[in-house]
């Protein structure tokens, strides 16, 4: 058992937090204010290589692990939410199509989602299913060598962005997922919704109306797509866990930042008790957060069934964003609640944390069954 | 052309805290990073060899885990690496460390251009760019924040306070660069991993140059740091003079008569 990150890990942190402070930490503000992120920053992160780290360097990706990959999640996330956010739900699509897709899907998708060129979304979730997959109303019928696909999905990150959306929708045999172009004619976009945080990830809804998918794209087996959902969505809860837990670090930062250079009766207020109790309870809650998310990432990294240990790690985590980004306002006093700083658009992004990719007591529904089935 | 670029390990903070018995630096919790104006003399070392073609070597004395700083040049897109790294070396001031920096140089043979940054973030002495130059033997532009290459001519902006300079001289020569040269660039995740699985960084130590330990290290130095101590900061009043460098100078200087200072 070893603690600790190889060299080549620690220079992909270094390198990529140089990155981060560099080119995202001053435009950071702007992207929440505009809630969109511009567009020079996409061919950035794809010249170093961030959009398919774990995948096989056959398919074009960069033959790492989920490691690596929450490592770049973490900095990213550290300088703008927004941008993880965008990483993290892209990993969506290659992460189905590297699990259930068959070896011509694998060559014909995965190089272009881990350059970069297409940008993934997953789109589950629409107005009325919450996460019941038997309220699903998006339509797949069979018309020869096709299917049609009608319907609607509800809050989806990445939406608008070009590239491949893996879209589940039911035909006769049950939920089932599809690999969809979302330049197709037929996919639109609404305009994106306006978030309380994390904002710039681009999240609309998605109209399907006739969209013809030829049977070469359906993914994994035909009805069995809830089942794929639940295993793809523990990846996904790897990589949202990853931007919580870069949001942590943040506030643990801004905390320690604002304590030592303020001062009160002549004092830094670093040199109050009540100041040093909460910064020691942020970084006990961000370091209990950080490796249970290295966990998952090796775990995720080996193979195998992480639905359990994904959801306490979300659950964790994003209690945890939650918790320490309040603490560290409460650090800043009247300071945080004002625009002017940046703990309180920490506070606001961490919250979507205990709703996103399943909301946390959904993880706890899902951590008591397998304990006490 | 064959570029060679100094470069220094240094921690990354300029908030430096210091062992208030030994004097030494606390690194403990405090990252290491490639001086920024050292990245800025390997950025341009990059440039140059996408447009002339050639090789760049870098070169660092440190202590074994400066190999880390070594790695990152590779991965940063460096040719070659050379940590000089041995015991002999250590508590070496600038003129030892030139020195030994010099005598690698000149074992590696060849070369039209030694690129350094001005200063390091540590030491901030800007020493050793000019006290290498010297010991190779080399013409010399330091603080260049603009360098071109015509045949074989360097031509460079060399800054100061209140304007530049432009300078040209023949190759090879030693220039040491600022910050305002370029924007380094930072490798992609491959590039990274491919500096520690597939690239090598070469040590070499006293005996491998055939120098005797007392000319280098601390043995080697012209100079002996007494103490080191980090400056109490009082509550004294801070005032600004502003104005031109001229109406700066002569305001300081009305304040220091005033105070019977001078």
């Amino acid at each position: 058992m070893e603690f600790k990150l190889t060299k080549e890990q620690e220079a992909i942190t270094r390198m990529i937090r140089e990155f981060a402070e560099k080119k995202l930490a001053p435009i950071a503000t702007q992207i929440d204010r505009d809630a969109k992120i511009p567009p020079d920053i996409h061919p950035e992160l794809r010249k170093l290589k961030l959009f398919g780290i774990p995948y096989d360097k056959k398919y074009g990706g960069g033959g790492e692990s989920y490691i690596e990959l929450v490592l770049v999640i973490e900095e990213v996330a550290k300088a703008s939410a927004a941008v993880s956010v965008r990483l993290a739900a892209h990993y969506l699509a290659p992460i189905s199509l590297s699990l259930y897709g068959t070896e011509e899907q694998k060559e014909q998708c995965l190089p272009k989602l881990c350059s970069g060129e297409d940008i993934g979304s997953l789109a589950f979730t629409e107005a009325a299913t919450g996460s019941d997959p038997e309220a699903i109303t998006t339509m797949a019928e069979l018309s020869g060598d096709d299917y049609i696909l009608n319907g609607s999905k509800r809050f989806i990150t990445n939406a608008p962005l070009d590239g491949l959306a893996i879209i589940f929708a039911k035909t006769d045999n049950g939920v089932t997922a599809f690999i969809v172009n979302k330049n197709q004619p037929g996919y639109s976009t609404s305009k994106p919704w306006e978030m309380m945080g994390l904002r710039g990830g681009q999240v609309a809804d998605i109209q399907l109306k006739d969209v013809r998918i030829p049977k070469a794209n359906l993914l994994g087996p035909e009805g069995k797509g809830y089942r794929m959902l639940t295993e793809l969505i523990a990846y996904g809860k790897l990589d949202m866990s990853a931007c919580l837990l870069g949001i942590g670090g943040a506030a643990l930062d801004e905390a320690i930042k604002y304590a030592k250079e303020t001062t009160a009766r002549g004092k830094p207020i670093a040199n109050f008790q009540t100041i040093q109790w909460l910064v020691a309870d942020i970084e006990t809650q961000v370091e209990a957060a950080r490796w249970l998310v290295y966990r998952l990432a090796y775990l995720a990294s080996q193979g195998g069934d992480i639905r359990h240990q994904s959801a306490l790690t979300k659950l964790f985590a994003s209690e945890m964003a939650t918790e320490v980004t309040s603490k560290a306002l409460q650090v800043h006093g009247s300071y945080g609640y004002t625009k002017e700083f940046k703990i309180e658009r920490l506070y606001r992004d961490a919250r979507v944390g205990e709703i996103i990719e399943g909301v946390s007591e959904i993880q706890r529904v899902i951590i008591a069954a397998s304990l006490l089935r | 052309m064959n570029i060679i670029v100094c470069l220094k390990q240094v921690p990354g903070t300029n908030d430096v805290r210091l062992d208030p018995e030994t004097g030494s630096l606390i690194r403990e919790g405090v990252p290491s990073i490639i001086n920024p104006e050292d990245r800025n003399a390997l950025e341009k070392a990059l440039l140059l060899r996408e447009e002339h073609g050639g090789n760049v070597v870098v070169i660092s004395m440190g202590p074994p885990q400066a190999e880390v700083a070594l790695r990152d040049a590779l991965a940063i897109g460096a040719d070659e690496a050379i940590l000089l790294c041995d015991k002999a070396f250590a508590g070496a001031d600038t003129l030892a460390t030139s020195f030994t920096l010099g005598s690698a140089i000149k074992k590696l043979g060849h070369f039209d251009l030694v690129l350094c940054g001005t200063k390091t973030l540590d030491g901030n002495t800007g020493q050793v760019g000019p006290q290498l130059a010297e010991l190779l033997d080399l013409p010399q532009i330091t603080y260049a924040r603009r360098v071109e290459i015509q045949g074989e001519i360097l031509k460079a902006e060399r800054v100061f306070e209140e304007g530049y300079e432009l300078m040209e001289t023949r190759l090879p020569a030693l220039v040491t660069v600022t910050r305002e040269i370029n924007e380094p660039r930072i490798p992609s995740i491959d590039q990274i991993m491919q500096s520690y699985r597939e690239k090598e960084v070469k040590t070499w130590g006293a005996a491998y140059l055939g120098l005797y330990e007392h000319s280098v290290g601390l043995d080697g130095s012209a100079t002996k740091m007494s103490k080191i101590y980090k400056p109490e900061f009082g509550k004294g009043k801070v005032e600004f003079i502003e104005g031109s460098m001229e109406d700066m100078a002569q305001g300081l200087l009305a304040k220091l008569k005033e105070r019977n200072l001078i």
